[in-house]
């Protein structure tokens, strides 16, 4: 069900889709004090985290890494890295100190690196 | 309408990602008697449920901008067919976790998502093979 060629592809769909998911539930549990949507929260984005860490690992092992020059995927492996060191701190936040203003900075800087790598990836297939 | 062909790869990471995690956490918390992971998978679920339509519209529409579709046809097909095929059971399910409040509706709604799950896996197999083996809507 998952070619070789799409592997990479097909596995970093989950890293940002938790990571909003889960950012999404840490709002709505602090706008309405529940504590059960705010472990949900964390719970996302700790599997956010083992998303990022295994879509980091399949693309340095993508099929196609070899057609592009080392110039063109170094951004969007830079990113990608940045992001998933950027979702550790934030799934670490989110279980100890979840709304504090570092915290925040993490949730957002995290939101702008995230779609900076979506980008860059979309350019490595669909703008070379 | 080239526009729409070429966004929809970008947005499309939402409702497959959301989805098919949120499918499996549901389902593992069910079973598990994890409170936390199904609280997880039924938001993931009913976000990726909403985040469906647009996908789907933006898919519809860039479709029509496609030429030369003989060679990739089959795959074509089978992607809007799944694609379809998935919406058509995530809304059953959403029905069904609303509107069937008795103990075998709840079995019915996992097995409704397992299914969608699966189609879903399907969908992306098929979108994914149009973009990286068929080159649509990528540079050659």
């Amino acid at each position: 069900m998952i070619s070789s060629v799409t592997f990479h592809p097909f596995i970093s769909h989950f890293s940002p889709a938790l990571f909003i998911a889960g950012l999404a539930l840490l709002f709505f549990a602090h706008k309405n004090n529940d504590d059960k949507l705010k472990a949900a929260g964390a719970f996302n984005l700790s599997l956010c985290l083992l998303a990022s860490v295994v879509a980091d690992f399949s693309g340095m092992v993508s099929v196609d890494i070899n057609l592009l020059t080392v110039v063109t995927v170094e951004g969007h492996q830079g990113y990608s890295f940045l992001f998933t060191i950027l979702v550790g701190f934030s799934a670490g936040y989110a279980y100890t100190n979840t709304y504090s203003r570092t915290a925040l900075g993490y949730y957002i800087a995290g939101i702008l690196i995230m779609g900076i790598c979506l980008f860059s990836g979309y350019q490595l297939v669909f703008m070379k | 309408m080239i526009f729409f062909a070429k966004i929809h790869p970008l947005i499309v990471h939402f409702p497959m990602g959301l989805l098919i995690s949120g499918v499996v956490f549901e389902i593992y918390g069910a079973l598990r008697n994890d409170e936390v992971a199904e609280t997880a998978g039924r938001f993931n679920v009913q976000f990726g449920f909403w985040c469906l339509f647009p996908v789907l519209l933006v898919g519809f529409l860039g479709m029509f901008s496609l030429d030369n579709t003989e060679k990739f046809r089959d795959f074509l097909t089978s992607h809007l067919t799944y694609a379809f095929t998935t919406v058509g059971v995530f809304i059953t399910a959403m029905l069904v976790f609303n509107y069937l409040h008795r103990p075998w509706g709840r079995i019915l709604y996992l097995l409704l998502i397992a299914v969608g799950g699966i189609c879903i896996l399907f969908t992306g197999y098929f979108g994914g093979e149009l973009v990286h083996r068929f080159q649509v809507s990528a540079p050659e």
